[in-house]
């Protein structure tokens, strides 16, 4: 490089060499301007004549899509036989990047003829593939790094079940000791900027960022995957933990996204153009790979729905298929991982109002093809009755269907395994007036799929299916006023509401030349306050619970399957019977364990501020556990995946239940003796050090006594527990009066 | 045991105070009389009055001869505990809100109140048993980084303890005349202001309160944290029981942030605390407002809590209580 010479300053600024400074910077001033060129290859062979006929073609065939510049078509030509030939390709020159960047999009393969079938490139791009070396080189070759066992906690060798809590800005995941006492794991601060959520399997803990949603696992809670999703508010897993799926309610912007992850990381930025604008995403759990993106449905006139419920992608039990509604005109299936619409078309159903798919909870669910299957419903739209359907998929085949007049509003609740779909039908009555609500509750795994009709006078605003028995018995809370209480500004209600709550079963009756098949009523339990029924996930025993009012807090444990002390099922209103009722002040949530052992309640900031936290229950409504944690917001018990034990082997473990427990009983009680031995060796430790310590002061009180009392020749009463108490009890008889009645 | 109720004030407590025999019983309220009661039946011997503010402290020397208040009218007055004359009347810029004797009774401090442009002041006089008192101070300690909210003598009167707003407790060389070499160590214990400050029986550690929901107990000579009591609400005040490992805390939701009218979610108990194993014992409930102040018996046989709600409760232990035992 040329430098300087001070001594021999050059005269003019023209004879300064900045031939060094040009050179630097030429190429990118040359790879501005060609930015915009674009290399037509494959074109047809022609002289000079037919060489205008051409131009005006490539000009025809780009008019929609960019402008040709003014001179701006150059063909190469080369001399043969005398005769001035092109070489078959031309480099256009449009009026900018974009246009030819659409250009390429839109005329790569465009067939002018059956020869002539066009290759259309950027000009950048082929100069930048023709600097690719040729020798292929190995890319380096990664180490396997071992992965963590994303399932650990369930090797727990006292199956101890985990759950994850949010106080104020703090994530902590514990272990639940019995109920004792609870275990942290780990802590961290600012771990969720909005809220958490455990996958349905809690192989993951979902937290939520401003960038996106991060899933977490394994024994060191590390991250395992992110996905940048600017905003992101709601998230939802497929049933099996394959799919994931996000919403925020700002649209993808490409240089947003690109501004969040930073410079140099563009690379990131899991969106194309054809993302922009969307709403929803959805990822592939194992590799974080964005699928598809999808934007709001769009009304008839092409405004979007703005308004939808979570989840809004309804999964089918198998993965295989997710769907959403257009409110009122049809419902779009997709394939998964495809993710294509099912039949390339979504199913028309006018005025459907609601879907649901069908569930399984068979370990087998993917020999089970033809259990893919889903229900919606239609209202009452004129004269036309409203209307439950169930349809399999992808065949669209109607299962089932069945027509309902009066309809006010529907709601469809499927059995957790499947076999039975309940639609909570509220109708109206004759006069119109007051409602009522009729339950039409669907058999699927029968031949021609029955169904059966529960009547009720009043209406049953919450449903709910015991999850286990064998006998689809199911719980709902009916209230003779179907209107919500008036709730204050965070959602609790102002006022206890009084329900009522009634147990049904269903009961096949034989007698000899009939078969009776029916629900009946077990019980109800009337003049409650309960706004909300939860079953334990392994069915038997039922919370009733007011959860979410300022005025009461009650939580009655009931067990439904009543058994002797000789191990005899009762039969009848008899077998739901209450085990304990007791009150948790300021309530706002209740969870089951996935073990079916314990009961979360807790008092969320969310709602109220009067003493937040938690409390843990056994089955039985017996308080293990307390805290109150200052601005608590959420407790969720990790859930577990599905036992790999077949019926017939937990059948066997209930018959030989005797001979496990003793075992368990000698376990428990060298826990409890190791505790307090431990209990009382901190106190011991403690006391040790405050008498220590006390031993010091009195030493330092003794010197300082004698330092005081020699300079100061007036005695100090300083230590007042020395001085002696003469203490004079002088009893007087002052007057004594014996009254004879 | 049933408590007995001491309706003698019409406005939120602000300090209660045992005379060193256990038998008498000071109350000053935020009305402007100062009431003292027979401990042991709950009967008032008599009131003295005179004050034209808000009272904020009441401190009786151990002779139980000498009474001294503070109260929001700038004033620090000296009582005769026996006739209820007032003796002398000190007059200040702001309110006074902390009096105490020191342990020879020769002295007493008392803190005054940041306000009006006034600077928050620790003053010492010195008490003339028998004839007139001085309006010079011995010393005026005025503290730095922040006001001094509460303050007690140490053992032997060696320093000053005062609690600060910010959450520092502070020793003060009060015999020293240069503010330079006055404060003799600081250090910050609380997240937030601190709302009492009460020494043990041989004033050879305190007991800290705090709004951050902690109480601890701190080395008078060394200030090293001794031990640390979580509760679940702002607390106003705590105390040392002596001669049993026990301690009081008490506070509960300002008044302003309490939003339905059961007592239940007030957190108005009295909680006491192991004072070795820091963990909570058992709570007495019974006032409809926060505690303000607690005191325990200098004989140990009961203590009595002072609360917004305008009345003292004297509580009187159970049998059970003396028979209780932490397995060790």
């Amino acid at each position: 490089m040329a430098v300087l010479d001070p001594k021999n300053l050059p005269a003019t600024e023209e004879d300064i060499d900045f031939s060094d400074l040009e050179d630097k910077y030429s190429e990118e001033v040359l790879e501005d301007t060609l930015d915009n060129v674009v290399l037509i290859d494959c074109l047809p062979i022609v002289d000079d004549k037919k060489e205008a006929k051409l131009s005006a073609l490539i000009k025809k065939i780009t008019k929609n899509i960019g402008k040709i510049r003014e001179n701006g078509i150059h063909m190469p030509k080369e001399k043969s036989d005398g005769k001035s030939l092109s070489k078959g390709y031309a480099f256009v020159e449009f009026e900018n990047a974009t246009q030819a960047t659409a250009v390429v999009k839109e005329l790569n393969g465009y067939k002018i003829d059956k020869a002539h079938v066009l290759a259309v490139n950027l000009f950048m791009d082929v100069e930048k593939y023709s600097k690719i070396s040729e020798t292929f080189v190995a890319p380096p070759e990664t180490n396997f790094v071992t992965k963590e066992h994303m399932k650990y906690w369930l090797l727990d060798d006292q199956s101890r079940d985990q759950f994850c809590i949010h106080h104020d800005s703090d994530l902590s995941l514990n272990w639940n000791n019995r109920g004792k006492s609870v275990e942290v794991i780990t802590s961290r601060n600012k771990w969720t900027e909005t809220y958490f959520q455990w996958s349905p399997f809690g192989t993951f803990l979902v937290t939520l960022h401003r960038q996106g949603a991060a899933l977490w696992g394994g024994p060191s809670f590390k991250k395992i995957v992110r996905f940048v999703h600017l905003s992101v508010k709601f998230v939802e897993f497929s049933p099996l933990e394959t799919y994931f799926v996000t919403f925020s309610s700002d649209p993808i912007s490409l240089e947003a996204v690109d501004k969040a992850l930073g410079s140099g990381n563009e690379h990131l930025n899991p969106f194309t153009d054809d993302d922009v604008g969307n709403h929803f995403c959805i990822w592939e759990v194992k590799t974080g790979r964005l699928l598809r993106s999808f934007p709001f449905v769009t009304k008839e006139d092409g405004t979007p729905v703005t308004k939808f419920g979570w989840p809004c992608f309804k999964w089918s039990a198998s993965e295989s298929y997710f769907a959403r509604l257009t409110p009122g005109s049809k419902i779009s299936i997709y394939e998964a991982p495809g993710m294509g619409l099912v039949g390339k078309k979504s199913l028309s159903v006018p005025n459907v109002a609601n879907f649901e798919w069908r569930p399984c909870d068979d370990l087998n669910l993917h020999d089970r093809k033809n259990h893919n299957a889903l229900a919606y419903w239609i209202p009452e739209v004129g004269n036309q009755p409203g209307r439950v359907s169930i349809i399999s998929v992808p065949d669209m085949n109607i299962l089932r269907t069945k027509n309902i007049v009066s309809v006010k509003d529907i709601a469809l609740h499927w059995h957790p395994s499947g076999e039975a779909l309940c639609a909570r039908i509220n109708r109206f009555t004759k006069t119109k007036k007051s409602t009522f609500t009729s339950l039409e509750i669907f058999r699927l795994n029968e031949k021609g799929i029955p169904s059966d009709v529960v009547e009720f006078k009043d209406n049953v605003v919450v449903f709910a299916w015991e999850p286990k028995s064998s006998d689809l018995k199911f719980a709902a809370i009916h209230v003779t006023d179907p209107t919500p209480p008036q709730t204050n500004a965070s959602g609790m209600a102002t006022s206890a509401v009084k329900s009522n709550v009634s147990f049904y079963h269903f009961v096949r009756t034989r007698t000899k030349l009939t078969v009776k098949e029916e629900f009946t009523l077990l019980k109800t339990l009337d003049k409650k306050n309960t706004t909300s029924i939860s079953w334990s996930p392994k069915g038997r025993y039922i919370v009733l619970s007011t959860l979410r009012t300022t005025t009461v807090w009650g939580l009655e444990f009931y067990d439904t399957e009543v058994e002797t002390l000789e191990g005899v099922k009762v039969t009848g209103p008899n077998s739901v019977q209450l085990l304990n009722s007791v009150e948790h002040y300021g309530v706002t949530d209740l969870e089951w364990d996935p073990s079916g052992r314990y009961v979360s309640t807790s008092a969320s900031v969310w709602r109220h501020t009067m003493e937040n936290g938690y409390s843990i229950w056994d089955f039985k409504g017996e308080q293990l556990f307390k805290t109150v944690v200052d601005r608590f917001k959420q407790f969720l018990w990790r859930p577990r995946p599905q036992s790999l034990l077949s019926e017939a082997a937990k059948d066997k473990i209930r018959k030989n239940l005797n001979t496990y427990s003793v075992e368990f009983d000698e376990q428990d009680r060298i826990m409890e003796s190791a505790a307090s031995i431990e209990q009382l060796n901190l106190r011991r430790r403690l006391a040790n050090e405050w008498n220590s310590w006390r031993k010091t002061v009195n030493a330092r009180i003794e010197e300082l006594n004698k330092l005081y009392s020699q300079n100061n020749t007036q005695s100090v009463s300083v230590v007042s527990g020395d001085e002696e108490v003469i203490e004079e009890i002088i009893e007087e008889l002052l007057e004594e009066t014996v009254e004879y009645v | 045991m049933r408590p007995i109720l001491l309706q003698g004030h019409t406005r939120p407590l602000t300090q209660i105070k045992y005379n060193n025999e256990g038998d008498l019983l000071f109350t000053v309220a935020k009305d402007t009389v100062v009431n003292v009661w027979y401990s042991h039946n709950g009967e008032r011997l008599g009131t003295y009055e005179g004050h034209q503010g808000a009272l904020w402290s009441v401190d009786v020397n151990s002779k139980s001869t000498l009474l001294i208040t503070g109260a929001a009218d700038n004033t620090a007055r000296l009582w005769d505990v026996k006739t209820g004359k007032q003796l002398h009347v000190w007059k200040t810029n702001t309110a006074v809100k902390r009096v105490e004797f020191s342990c020879d009774n020769k002295h007493i401090l008392f803190v005054t109140e940041k306000r009006m442009g006034f600077e928050s002041e620790i003053y010492v006089f010195r008490i003339d048993e028998s004839g007139t008192q001085s309006d010079t101070p011995v010393v005026v300690i005025r503290p730095k980084d922040s006001k001094a909210t509460v303050a007690a003598w140490s053992y032997f009167d060696k320093y000053i303890v005062a609690g600060h707003e910010d959450g520092s407790v502070t020793l003060y060389n009060w015999r020293e005349s240069d503010p330079e070499k006055q404060i003799s160590k600081t250090v910050k214990v609380h997240q937030d202001t601190i709302t009492d400050l009460q020494t043990s029986k041989d004033r050879s550690y305190l007991i800290t309160s705090s709004k951050d929901k902690t109480a601890q107990l701190i080395d008078i000579e060394t200030l090293d944290l001794l031990k640390l009591y979580q509760s679940d609400t702002s607390l106003n005040t705590a105390t040392i029981i002596p001669d049993r490992d026990y301690v009081i805390l008490g506070g509960g939701q300002a008044a302003s942030e309490v939003t339905t009218t059961s007592s239940h979610q007030g957190k108005f108990e009295s909680r006491f605390y192991h004072e070795v194993f820091e963990n909570e014992i058992g709570r007495v409930r019974g006032h409809f407002g926060p505690i303000n102040t607690v005191a325990v018996s200098p004989v140990g046989d009961s203590f009595s809590t002072g609360s917004e709600d305008g009345y003292v409760r004297v509580h009187f232990f159970d049998p059970d209580y003396f028979k209780y035992k932490f397995d060790v």
